[in-house]
């Protein structure tokens, strides 16, 4: 799944830290770290609501699809 | 999630105890089994106090070793069914009940209760033909309850694969 996760960026733009973030939301740093470095196999609307809000942005700035082949474990 | 119930921690030392308990059965089964050749015509003379110098002797005592085979074979799908329920009841206690290796436990339980199952059908069969033969035996009836858990685990095998997969993905949901 080529979805690519801007939180990094976002945070950057925002001049926040993760665990600035991670207080905002109320998500673990743990989880977040995982987020941000892609690992994350879904996202709830809620993290996704809760980041978006903290961040005040849209999840098309925190998320981005681009052409690749699909990661294992994906469905076809 | 670390479920700490004091019954599940007894539930599986008793299933302990049991799978050691079951395994000391086969192997007084298998001693008694033994013995009956070197003791056959003690045993012979007993059938004959008991029933008179008319009965089958020698058929009575074939089929009591193989009561004593039978229940020697049983220890095995007994086995299958105590221990890996056994390790369910662990797997409970440490907080993981969606452990994927659970799945394939209560699949080898399903196929421990379709063994004895079967056996038991063979039990029946061998009461049959003991009485017969004109002894006392204990009566048997086919057990309805027995073959309604054999789908029982089989289906709960597939409950336990789709929960381990939803904890996977649960475990990398953000």
């Amino acid at each position: 799944m080529p979805v690519r996760v801007h939180l990094d960026e976002m945070l950057y733009r925002r001049r926040m830290t993760l665990t600035d973030l991670s207080e905002a939301v109320g998500i673990t740093l743990a989880n977040l770290s995982i987020l941000k470095t892609g690992k994350a196999k879904a996202v709830r609307f809620s993290t996704l609501e809760a980041i978006c809000r903290a961040l005040d942005c849209q999840p098309g700035d925190i998320l981005t699809w681009v052409e690749g082949p699909a990661e294992e474990g994906d469905e076809e | 999630m670390r479920d700490g119930s004091r019954l599940v921690r007894w539930g599986e030392r008793v299933l302990r105890w049991l799978v050691i308990a079951n395994f000391a059965f086969g192997v007084i089964a298998v001693l008694c089994l033994a013995a009956s050749f070197p003791g056959e015509a003690m045993l012979a003379a007993q059938l004959v106090r008991k029933y008179g110098a008319g009965a089958p002797v020698m058929t009575l005592v074939w089929e009591l070793r193989a009561m004593l085979l039978l229940g020697a074979v049983a220890v095995w799908p007994i086995d299958r069914c105590l221990r890996p329920l056994a390790d369910v009841a662990r797997s409970v206690r440490r907080g993981e009940p969606f452990d994927p290796a659970n799945a394939v436990r209560v699949m080898t339980i399903g196929w421990g209760l379709l063994g004895v199952q079967l056996l038991d059908l063979a039990l029946g069969l061998l009461t049959g033909l003991i009485a017969h033969s004109g002894a006392d035996v204990a009566g048997w009836q086919p057990s309805l309850a027995g073959w309604i858990c054999v789908p029982v685990a089989f289906v709960l095998a597939r409950v336990f694969a789709a929960g381990a997969r939803m904890r996977d993905d649960l475990e990398g949901t953000v």
